[in-house]
């Protein structure tokens, strides 16, 4: 190889590399906006759910990753404990998600359509206020329904900071308004009460509160405790 | 001016005539209160209003989320699963006073018109302008074309779509990025069509400045640009930028390697709509077409990118709804157009198309497009 050539291919390759650059900025610069362009509009042209709507609907995903909740309040005197279930209705083949409360002595087990007392048997109870002990004790499939529910409906939530680490939701509903005190980091519901009910306290049910023989049901009884490992 | 519609008179007379044939499918639907079944409230919309089952489906979806915005609620079906456009022009429109119903079918059916007629102008430089007139009737007439009268996005999407890959074919690449940002802010099928709009800006590099060049490359990304906005939204308002997917997994659509396999394997899983089957047929139909299409003549690049409109979708592991995602498999139309070459066969294809689309119409009330 000459010098000419070499002259002539290291003069050529600066004039590529600019012509590279120039080619990959416009394009670049051309992508960016656009996706600049993209987000504006959506942020601009579509109204924002309000924070207590996207803290409740953060503490919904959480409780969609619980099997177990324990619950106390200061008007009880013990702990309940609440377990997702599976439970068959009747002679009806198919099985429904449901939830198996241990509360004052009794078992209860809550899903969409009723509430029953689980004794030897399933007996239907009414459901107004067993399915309302079933949300306050923090069942998280109960709980679930009724959050989701009400942000189906974009029922308005107020939310206030409670310190550094709390936040308070209460959803505007006409009676009995459904409030959640809600760890800010994890989304975890602390506590949950309905109307001027008293607070009750959830956390994470223990492996101890699990073992408890109320919690094992027989499979004559229609319900199935899900696994809790 | 009077040239311009002499030449396009037969478009715009099968995209009229197509349109009424569909507007009264739901009047009669709705005057006759068929089909005679207490399924109703599945829809989650008003039956009251005469037009009523062209805003049914996912229609009540879009107006929710141009009403309150996206909320991803874990477990159930909602909202994320939407792109914005759609609910965002609802949202613009519905500000005139309108009802959201109007608004949609308003919407719609502008952008119909507007899309059947890019369409036949962007077919113009693909194939014959004959082939391209056909292609454009067809597309109108075709069965499941009711969807775009339906307070559904997929006519935007049409609109969009044609406008982008017109621009690019005309090397109008500002234009043409504008444009398939804008489809693909639509729905997601926008994003396949960016396989055309880089080739054709490779084919151009050659030729062009450095500045073109760059704009070129940037249109042929744009739709990916502007796909990439809408997780970031989810994101920035939701504090999730996965909420399209969560919310995809909850309409029962999960995308995974083995779904075609489960889209398969659904089709004979006992107790399964049997509609399912007419999914199956369009999504077979709309391959066939494609295949023609490239067998005389129509380049790879394109039917490539109508053949991913068609099977993307089925790695989520269902054919539901493959029958309207097909719609926008716009080289299909070219197919069915190149085959019905003779004057005969094409008068029978428009009458059995026709005859088609209304009884498809029918089927609103009955089973999701």
């Amino acid at each position: 190889m000459d010098s000419s050539s070499t002259l002539i291919s290291s003069n050529r390759w600066p004039r590529r590399a600019r012509v590279a650059i120039a080619t990959g900025a416009t394009a670049a610069g051309l992508t960016a906006a656009l996706a600049g362009a993209s987000f504006g509009l959506q942020a601009v042209g579509l109204p924002r759910p309000t924070r207590g709507q996207v803290i409740a609907a953060g503490s919904l995903r959480w409780l969609t990753g619980q099997r177990a909740i324990e619950s106390t309040s200061a008007g009880s005197p013990g702990a309940a404990l609440c377990v997702n279930a599976n439970v068959r209705l009747g002679r009806e083949p198919h099985i429904v998600h449901g939830s198996l409360l241990l509360a004052n002595g009794e078992r209860l087990v809550d899903t969409r359509y009723a509430t029953f007392l689980l004794r030897r048997r399933l007996s239907e109870i009414d459901g107004q206020s067993a399915a309302l002990a079933a949300v306050l004790a923090g069942c998280p499939r109960a709980l679930e329904r009724r959050l989701g529910r009400l942000l189906d409906q974009r029922v308005a939530v107020r939310s206030a900071p409670l310190g550094r680490d709390l936040v308070r939701i209460t959803f505007s509903e006409p009676i009995r308004s459904l409030s959640l005190l809600v760890w800010r980091q994890t989304s975890m519901p602390f506590a949950i009460r309905l109307g001027r009910s008293q607070w009750h306290y959830l956390a994470p049910a223990t492996r101890q509160a699990l073992d408890t023989p109320g919690a094992h049901v027989r499979a004559s009884s229609n319900v199935i405790v899900e696994d809790r490992t | 001016m009077r040239g311009w519609f002499h030449e396009r008179r037969s478009i715009l007379a099968a995209a009229i005539v197509s349109r009424a044939l569909v507007f009264g499918s739901a009047v009669v639907s709705h005057g006759l209160g068929w089909p005679h079944a207490p399924t109703v409230p599945l829809h989650i919309a008003s039956t009251k209003r005469t037009l009523t089952y062209l805003g049914y489906w996912d229609g009540p979806w879009y107006r929710n989320i141009a009403e309150h915005g996206y909320l991803l609620v874990a477990g159930r079906q909602s909202n994320p699963a939407f792109f914005p456009l759609f609910p965002m022009l609802l949202r613009a429109v519905h500000g005139l006073g309108l009802s959201y119903l109007t608004d949609g079918l308003l919407l719609a059916n502008a952008a119909f018109l507007l899309g059947i007629l890019v369409f036949y102008e962007l077919g113009r430089r693909i194939v014959s302008t004959e082939i391209a007139r056909t292609a454009a009737i067809i597309a109108a007439l075709f069965p499941m074309s009711y969807v775009f009268s339906m307070t559904y996005p997929e006519s935007i999407l049409l609109a969009a779509l044609s406008l982008a890959l017109l621009f690019a074919v005309d090397r109008r690449w500002s234009a043409c990025a504008l444009a398939g940002a804008v489809a693909a802010l639509t729905r997601p099928e926008a994003l396949f069509f960016a396989l055309p709009l880089v080739v054709i800006a490779v084919e151009h590099e050659r030729a062009a400045g450095r500045l073109e060049r760059g704009r070129a490359i940037g249109a042929a990304l744009a739709p990916l640009a502007s796909l990439a906005a809408f997780p970031l939204y989810l994101g920035w308002t939701l504090h999730d930028v996965f909420a399209w997917n969560r919310a995809q997994q909850a309409w029962g659509r999960s995308f995974q390697l083995g779904g075609l396999a489960r889209a398969f394997e659904q089709l004979n899983q006992p107790g399964q709509s049997p509609w399912l089957w007419r999914d199956a047929g369009f999504a077979v139909l709309f391959l066939a077409l494609l295949a023609a299409a490239y067998l005389r003549g129509v380049p790879l690049v394109w039917v490539l990118a109508g053949a991913a409109v068609v099977v993307a979708p089925l790695a989520s592991g269902t054919f539901i709804s493959d029958a309207r995602f097909g719609l926008l498999a716009l080289p299909a139309y070219w197919g069915l157009a190149l085959i019905a070459r003779r004057a005969a066969l094409r008068r029978g294809l428009f009458v059995v198309s026709a005859a088609l689309l209304v009884g498809a119409t029918m089927t609103l009330p009955v089973v999701n497009p």
